[in-house]
């Protein structure tokens, strides 16, 4: 099972509902829910100062909407990179949006830390779709 | 054409004539004429291209009339330095004989009007800078429309996509709501049966939303991708991948493709095409005998076409014809029909540049023909 996951949404219902599909599906331990980009750096930028050690209670997986207000998924995803991604290499990132616009998925793309691509709602069927993700095979293999 | 009083009115306001020519006795003829031509022009000389943009950079000019020999610019490259600086002007190439073709040439990409200089008087040189002009205002006109246009079709696609979160957002809140409600501890039955009906209520509008965003995304893509593609490996395929319907149902399929027949599509189009009038032709086959399907094709001067008969329930075309491939229209009473089929299926053709057409009689059949243009 996955330790630790970062939900980043704007719609509260979609984070409960991740939550509660997570925990179904046993697919990680500790959800973290914020409600835009902007609070998910934030929560970033707090994990790293609070001391050095505690790198291992970085997430693994980050579940990203992309459309919020304040700060979209894309920017938070441009941002992250630039700041984050480096000092954290285990953690990856899965989109979760409800978007057709074909630019979208081929953005998604560019990023090679974006591992997947999932289309709304999170089901437990996805789920265990995703945890034969190459990335995160290993963290089921006990399963 | 100009009414009456608007050539008056153009004859006497105050016009701006850049003239660039080098050769002063052409110049001096040019200039006679439009002095008597217009009342109120102010002519501007230049006899080099560099002068002309210099004028340019520092005066308005209604028109501009140039000449293609000059010392420091030949032929259809002046034209074009001049067009690139100064695009809203009009101008009119002025001629010798000898130089019709390159004249010509200018009119092709973008210049209003050439005058052989030999035969030119107030008249033709009056006439020619009146129509210049107006032209080049309606082509101004047309312009804007078509850039206002572009821009309320790309807000209404971002209002599309906008529309379509809004509504999926919540939708697919309620389809992994629906997905974890534990019905093994409701007891009443009513509440089961009315949980059901919600939950097939939500998948309904769920399938209608995202096929409503699929002929969105058709619509709007205007650069998808072209391969070559062999149409009897890609239909051999659509086949086998509806196989068990196909048998099922006892559908004789008769393929008549050439092993060279290929067309220059999209590769998921083609698919989407196929499977499409395949599984019509299977659905709405004949309870009264057993169904065939005939595939063939025909070579045309710039591609080729294909044609999918079968020996179904066929339609009224003296009814329907307009409405075959309209969208949400049906014409036979089948529970899984949404009228979307025939109508994604032409979509799609048209964004590739070809078209599709449709022959039919009642309890005949339906044969469909598709233009491919390669």
């Amino acid at each position: 099972m996955i330790n630790k996951v970062l939900c980043i949404d704007d719609d509260k219902i979609t984070l409960e509902l991740c939550e509660l599909v997570i925990k179904k599906a046993d697919f990680a331990k500790e959800v973290i829910k914020v409600t835009n980009g902007k609070d998910g750096l934030a929560w970033f930028s707090a994990l790293l100062k609070s001391a050095d050690g505690d790198k291992q209670q970085a997430p693994e997986l980050i579940f990203l909407d992309l459309n919020m207000p304040v700060m979209n998924g894309w920017d938070f995803l441009e941002d992250y990179v630039m700041k984050y991604a480096d000092r954290l290499p285990h953690t990856k990132v899965v989109i979760i949006s409800s978007t057709v616009n074909p630019e979208d998925f081929s953005r998604a793309n560019n990023y090679d830390i974006v591992i997947d691509f999932i289309s709304k709602p999170l089901t437990e069927d996805g789920l265990h779709e995703l945890m034969t993700n190459e990335h995160l095979t290993s963290f089921f293999e006990s399963v | 054409m100009l009414s009456c009083q608007q050539t008056i009115e153009m004859l006497n306001t105050p016009l701006n004539i850049l003239v660039i020519e080098d050769n002063p006795g052409d110049y001096f003829l040019v200039n006679e004429y439009l002095q008597e031509a217009f009342a109120n022009a102010t002519v501007l000389h230049a006899d080099t291209l560099q002068k002309g943009m210099d004028v340019l950079a520092g005066k308005h000019a209604d028109v501009i009339l140039l000449d293609l020999t000059l010392p420091d610019g030949m032929g259809i490259n002046s034209f074009r330095t001049i067009y690139e600086k100064a695009k809203e002007i009009p101008v009119i190439i002025l001629t010798g004989f000898g130089d019709t073709a390159t004249a010509l040439e200018s009119l092709q990409v973008g210049a209003q009007d050439y005058i052989v200089k030999d035969d030119s008087s107030a008249t033709v040189l009056s006439k020619s800078i009146q129509y210049a002009i107006e032209r080049s205002k309606i082509l101004e006109h047309l312009k804007s429309a078509k850039e206002q246009l572009e821009q309320n079709n790309n807000d209404l696609r971002q209002f599309s996509y906008i529309t379509s979160h809004n509504l999926r957002a919540p939708l697919s809140n309620m389809l992994g709501i629906i997905k974890l409600i534990d019905t093994s501890t409701i007891t009443d039955s009513t509440n089961l049966l009315l949980l059901k009906n919600l939950e097939e209520c939500t998948l309904q509008l769920n399938d209608t939303v995202k096929e409503l965003l699929e002929l969105l995304i058709v619509k709007n893509n205007d650069n998808v991708q072209r391969e070559k593609l062999n149409l009897k490996k890609v239909f051999d395929k659509i086949v086998a991948s509806i196989q068990t319907n196909i048998t099922n149902n006892n559908v004789k399929i008769t393929v008549s493709l050439a092993d060279d027949d290929e067309v220059n599509f999209n590769r998921t189009y083609l698919d989407s095409i196929l499977l499409n009038l395949l599984t019509n032709a299977v659905k709405y086959s004949s309870p009264k005998r057993s169904a065939e399907i005939k595939v063939w094709t025909t070579k045309t001067e710039d591609g080729l076409k294909l044609f999918f008969a079968d020996n179904g329930l066929g339609m009224d075309l003296t009814r329907y014809k307009d409405r075959v491939f309209g969208l949400y229209q049906r014409f036979h009473d089948h529970a899984d029909s949404k009228g979307l089929g025939l109508y994604m299926v032409r979509s799609q053709i048209r964004v590739m540049g070809g078209d599709i057409e449709v022959e039919s009689e009642v309890d005949k059949g339906t044969t469909f023909i598709i233009t491919f243009k390669n």
